[in-house]
């Protein structure tokens, strides 16, 4: 581990892994800073959870290598990993036992007090439920209880594999909430993977983009949210028209039934221009809806941005 | 290792492994009593021969097919592995602790099934008295047998918890159990039997007992190995 006082809670370099004749990840440089909360965004198969399984140290790279708080996954995996708390899987609990028995069998093997399932049930506000099997809980439950486990310990990094899957709105957005509040009541750094921008942007300080194993781009949200202008969803009283003027301009417009979309640059102050461009052809603005982004848009725009800037 | 060791024993709380373990030497005893009410005055010491030969030819190698197959579905179905590994413990641990859960669970089972067999006699003596064995029961003698066929049934326990280990699929291990004791019954009495994993059980008493010794050996030995084989294949095998 480095002397100096500034180390990345995950630091990666050329990270691959291969399987089967194909690049799961194809080398890949990632920063997560301390106390930020990343999110990991992707497709699915985009190989987030290559990624993530990489960092555990359940996988071993072909090429490059994973520090964790500065300690090398692969020459000092048991280190690395006492810095590291993980929900891979919701399921991944023992049903015949309770949630207060799936969180001790952990408590047991990490070496802590007792009184430590007491606080991570109450950070999660599971502690009513702690005494029923955990087979009859519903997924959200399962979700918690396995965010509970990786908070066991109070570790210092939690890996968060897609926490949002399968959960109803009430229950993401109580999962958002615990997530969001980590870092200030436990100073806990936060990488969890998604494939929902809408989700992660209302949970991550930072973004780490991932296509096709390779990480397009990283940064804080609020600049790479500047480059996902969202797309613009238009219904005119002549759809027929409203297409030929568009093509007749630098925008690209699709029709589906009476509505048009309208792919946008970077630029927000282009809707105005838009909205104007078919006012003055004499049609009648029924509807001008600014789409939410998402992770395919905010791709696009990426790849936009990188190709004007080349 | 000893914390590893208490967990795994505390995932098996409301488990089909407790039920297993109970049931497997209970139908041996039954079956045995019944036996018993066939022929009437038979000595204890052929009815313990008897009893852990049915036990040894047929019982255990399956009741260790489905030891193995439940300890590796108690991680495999939930996927719980991920989490395991992920932890900062030494993998081998995990690994070496199901090992020990295993072997310390056909011991139980072998005791229960000793303790099973003598209240069998209790009864028949209390129910049948014309029925019940001739003679005293020989808890050395029990001792003696069931011991040998338990550290005989190491290597065929090694071999089946590997591949239980290993596939995430039960097919596996249950296919191979099945193969084994299949194999273990055409060899009976034949002296290649002693090389056979699921038959070096009932070599002990199989052949007039004159492969006791040799199975005793290789069982010990080559499950000794197996375990070490299957730690460092285990632990390094990417999950």
């Amino acid at each position: 581990m480095s002397g100096s006082s500034y180390v990345p809670a995950i630091e990666t370099r050329a990270l691959r892994k291969r399987f089967a004749g194909r690049w799961a990840v194809g080398g890949i440089d990632l920063l997560v800073e301390p106390k930020a909360i990343y999110g990991f965004l992707g497709r699915n198969g985009s190989g987030k959870t290559t990624a993530i399984r990489l960092i555990l140290g359940l996988l071993r790279p072909t090429d490059g290598g994973v520090k964790v708080f500065g300690y090398d996954v692969a020459s000092r995996r048991l280190e690395a990993a006492r810095q590291v708390g993980a929900l891979l899987e919701a399921r991944a609990t023992y049903d015949h036992l309770t949630g207060h028995e799936n969180l001790d069998l952990t408590r047991r093997l990490l070496g802590l007090p007792a009184s430590e399932i007491g606080r991570v049930l109450e950070a999660v506000e599971m502690s009513h439920d702690a005494r029923r099997k955990v087979g009859h809980y519903s997924l959200g439950m399962r979700q918690r209880i396995g965010l509970a486990r990786a908070m066991l310990g109070e570790p210092r990094l939690l890996i968060l594999d897609e926490p949002m899957n399968g959960l109803d709105p009430d229950g993401m957005r109580e999962m958002r909430n615990t997530i969001r509040s980590l870092p200030d009541r436990t100073g806990a750094t936060v990488f969890l993977s998604s494939h929902l921008l809408s989700e992660v942007q209302q949970t991550a300080t930072h973004i780490g983009l991932m296509h096709e194993g390779r990480l397009i781009v990283q940064g804080a949200v609020s600049d790479l949210l500047q480059l996902a202008t969202p797309d613009l969803l238009i219904r005119t009283n002549d759809s027929d028209k409203t297409m030929q003027i568009l093509a007749g301009s630098d925008y690209r417009a699709t029709r589906t039934g009476e509505s048009v979309h309208v792919r946008m640059g970077g630029d927000r102050s282009e809707i105005g221009t838009v909205a104007r461009l078919l006012v003055n052809a004499g049609l009648e603005l029924r509807e001008l809806t600014p789409q939410a982004a998402t992770v395919e848009s905010l791709y696009v725009h990426v790849q936009q941005s990188k190709m004007a800037a080349a | 290792m000893l914390v590893a060791l208490i967990t795994e024993f505390r995932k098996l709380k409301g488990s089909l492994v407790t039920v297993l373990c109970l049931v497997a030497p209970s139908l041996v005893a039954v079956l045995v009593g019944l036996i018993a009410l066939q022929r009437p005055n038979m000595h204890w010491e052929f009815v313990l021969t008897g009893a852990t030969g049915l036990w040894s030819f047929f019982v255990l190698p399956m009741s260790v097919t489905a030891l193995s197959v439940l300890l590796a579905q108690i991680e495999h179905a939930p996927r719980a592995w991920d989490h395991l590994l992920a932890l900062p413990i030494r993998r081998w641990k995990l690994f070496a602790a199901k090992a020990v859960v295993i072997m310390t669970l056909v011991a139980i089972m072998s005791l229960l099934l000793a303790a099973e067999l003598r209240l069998v006699g209790e009864l028949l003596a209390m129910l049948a008295p014309t029925f019940a064995p001739r003679g005293a029961y020989d808890w050395s003698l029990a001792a003696r047998i069931l011991g040998s066929m338990w550290l005989a049934s190491f290597f065929m326990g090694m071999i089946q918890l590997w591949v239980a280990l290993r596939f995430r699929s039960f097919v596996a291990p249950l296919t191979i159990g099945l193969a084994g004791t299949f194999i273990s019954v055409a060899a009976f009495n034949a002296k290649e039997a002693m090389f056979v994993p699921w038959a070096m059980p009932v070599s002990i008493v199989g052949a007039q007992g004159v492969n006791a010794a040799p199975a005793l050996l290789m069982g010990s030995i080559g499950g000794l190995a197996t375990l070490l084989l299957m730690l460092a294949h285990l632990s390094r095998r990417e999950a």
